[in-house]
C-alpha cells in the first residue's frame, strides 16, 4: 500500500475477518494484497459469505535496549 | 446539460460558483492507497461492529445500501468487499485536494472532507478558459496528482452548483453547467426533494401544496413562500433562481459541536477500559479544539450499551476549557453517574459544545485555575509532539497501563514513522 504522507510503497498486512453471530474470526493474513483478493473471491464462491478487510501498515519501531529497529504491524 | 453546450459560456460579470465533489470519497482513498481495488465493488465501514459509510459505483450496482451494519452486509452482499474507515488518511487526502483547489482560486470554501465551493468568478479571464476547460483541467490536476476522481457542477449560486455537481454524476465527463439557457431544464428535471436543503419531510409538505420539482416551487410568489417556510425558503428560491444569496466565504466557522466516539472491538462494562477509552476521545477532541484556537463551555458523555440504548449527559462548565487534564475530571464524573457495572456497553463518546474563540474569551477576576497558563502550554506542547512523532505518541489520562489499549494503532499509515 501508499503511505499517505510521503507516497512511497510501503507493506501492509491484510486479514481476512468473518464477521458471525457478532465475532470475528481471523481467516487468513497476507503481505500480498492479490492473493488476499484471490482469497476472497474463493471465500465467497465457497461459503456465500463476506468478509471484512483490515488493512494493517507496517510500523517502525525503534528498540532502545537493543538500539535497533523493529517492524511489525 | 451537454458539455459541448459550455463551450461559449464566459462570466460576463456575473459571479459564478464550482460545486467540486469527490466522488465516493472513502472508496476513492483507499482506493489510492491500494490501487488493487480499482474496479472491485468495495465498501468502506466505520468498524468491525459498525455500518457501510461508503460504497463504489460497483457496490451500488450489487444494491448495497447506505448504513446497512457489516454483520448484515457480509450476508447480503458477499462479493462486495468490507473495508474499515481509516479518517486520517481520509482528512491529508483531502487536504491535498483542497490544496489544489485553493491553486486556482482565491475563495474556496471547504464545506466538507470532500466538497468545497470555488470561486470561477473572473477565472475565465484570468486563465483564459471557458468554464468547461477550466472545470477539466482541474479534474484532470486532481486525478494526476492526487488520484482522485471529482465531479463539477459549476451555476451562478450554491444550490444551482450542487444540483449541477449531481446531475453531472450521470455524464461521461462528469462536468455540468447550469446558465441561463440550462437553468429552466434543470430545474423541470429535478424533483424538489432532490434539491440543496430541502429534506423528505419538507419535501413532503410541498408535494402537498403540489409543487413537484424545482420549477414548480420558484413559479410560487415570495409572500407565499416566506408564509410557508421562512426566510430560509425565500433563499432557497433566490438561489434556484441563480441569484447567489450566500456568498462563498474563506473564514472558517466554528462548528456547533467537536465530537469523537468509537466501538469498542469487544463489548465491555469495565470501568477502567470505558476511562482510557474516553481518554482517547477527549484527546482527539482537544486537539481539534486547539486547532481551532477554541475552549468549550459544555461537555457531554455519550454511552452506548450493547443493545443500542443511548446514555448522554451534559455538563455546563463554569469557565470555558480547552485542557485534556482538565475535561477528564469532569467528564470521569459524568461517566461515573452514568455507570452501571452491570450494563455492557458497545461504545463511548465525548462531545464539546458552545465555543468561545481564545481571543474572545473574557477574563475572570477570580481565576480558579492557577495552572491555567502551564496547562495551555503542556497542551501545545502535546501538539507539537504528536505532529513530530505521530498520532497517540503521548497518551493523557490513563489510570491503568493493565487495561489493553485496543483503539488509535489500528488504521493509522502515521504511525509508520
Amino acid at each position: 500500500m501508499l503511505d499517505v504522507r510521503t507516497g512511497e510503497q510501503i507493506e501492509a498486512l491484510y486479514r481476512m475477518v468473518e464477521i458471525s453471530g457478532g465475532k470475528r474470526i481471523d481467516k487468513f493474513s497476507t503481505t500480498d494484497i492479490s492473493r488476499a483478493l484471490r482469497f476472497h473471491k474463493w471465500y465467497v464462491k465457497r461459503y456465500k459469505r463476506g468478509l471484512y478487510m483490515e488493512i494493517l501498515p507496517q510500523k517502525k519501531v525503534y528498540d532502545w535496549r537493543e538500539k535497533k529497529v523493529n517492524y511489525e504491524f | 446539460m451537454s458539455s459541448d453546450k459550455t463551450y461559449h459560456l464566459s462570466s460576463n460579470g456575473k459571479n459564478y460558483i464550482a460545486l467540486i465533489d469527490c466522488d465516493s470519497f472513502f472508496v476513492s482513498c483507499e482506493r489510492k492507497l491500494n490501487p488493487e481495488l480499482k474496479g472491485l465493488p468495495v465498501s468502506v465501514v466505520s468498524g468491525e461492529r459498525g455500518c457501510v459509510i461508503a460504497r463504489s459505483r460497483e457496490a451500488k450496482a450489487l444494491g448495497v445500501p447506505m448504513g446497512i451494519p457489516l454483520f448484515q452486509a457480509v450476508e447480503k452482499f458477499p462479493e462486495c468487499l468490507y473495508i474499515p474507515a481509516n479518517h486520517y488518511a481520509y482528512t491529508i487526502i483531502s487536504h491535498s485536494v483542497m490544496d489544489i483547489l485553493k491553486s486556482y482560486s482565491p475563495n474556496v470554501q471547504v464545506y466538507s472532507i470532500d466538497e468545497a465551493f470555488v470561486d470561477f468568478t473572473g477565472l475565465t479571464r484570468l486563465y483564459k478558459k471557458n468554464f468547461f476547460k477550466l472545470a477539466l483541467e482541474i479534474q484532470e490536476k486532481i486525478a494526476n496528482e492526487v488520484d482522485i476522481p471529482v465531479t463539477i457542477g459549476v451555476s451562478t449560486s450554491k444550490t444551482l452548483a450542487k444540483l449541477a455537481s449531481d446531475k453531472a454524476k450521470n455524464t461521461n465527463n462528469r462536468i455540468a453547467f447550469a446558465g441561463h439557457l440550462t437553468r429552466i431544464e434543470l430545474l423541470k428535471r429535478t424533483e424538489i426533494d432532490e434539491v440543496w436543503g430541502i429534506g423528505r419531510r419538507l419535501g413532503v409538505k410541498l408535494r402537498g401544496y403540489g409543487i413537484k420539482t424545482a420549477y414548480d416551487f420558484i413559479q410560487r410568489d415570495d409572500a407565499w413562500v416566506q408564509k410557508r417556510f421562512g426566510k430560509n425558503g425565500l433563499t432557497t428560491k433566490s438561489e434556484l433562481l441563480g441569484i447567489m444569496v450566500s456568498p462563498i466565504t474563506n473564514e472558517i466557522e466554528l462548528p456547533k459541536s467537536i465530537s469523537d466516539t468509537k466501538s469498542f472491538l469487544e463489548f465491555s462494562s469495565d470501568l477502567n477500559f470505558l476511562r482510557n477509552e474516553l481518554s482517547i476521545h477527549i484527546h482527539s477532541c482537544c486537539k481539534r479544539l486547539r486547532k481551532i484556537d477554541c475552549k468549550c463551555n459544555t461537555i457531554g458523555v455519550i454511552l452506548k450499551t450493547k443493545d443500542f440504548k443511548t446514555y448522554y449527559e451534559k455538563i455546563n462548565l463554569e469557565s470555558p476549557l480547552d485542557f485534556e487534564f482538565d475535561i477528564s475530571k469532569i467528564a470521569f464524573e459524568i461517566l461515573d453517574k452514568m455507570y452501571n457495572p452491570q450494563i455492557l456497553y458497545r461504545s463511548i463518546g465525548i462531545v464539546f459544545e458552545d465555543f468561545n474563540k481564545n481571543s474572545e474569551t473574557q477574563l475572570t477576576l477570580f481565576e480558579q485555575n492557577p495552572n491555567k497558563e502551564k496547562n495551555e502550554k503542556l497542551g501545545k506542547s502535546l501538539d507539537i509532539l504528536e505532529q513530530k512523532f505521530g498520532r497517540n505518541i503521548v497518551r493523557t489520562g490513563f489510570i491503568d497501563k493493565n487495561v489493553p489499549f485496543k483503539q488509535g494503532f489500528l488504521t493509522s499509515p502515521q504511525d509508520v514513522n
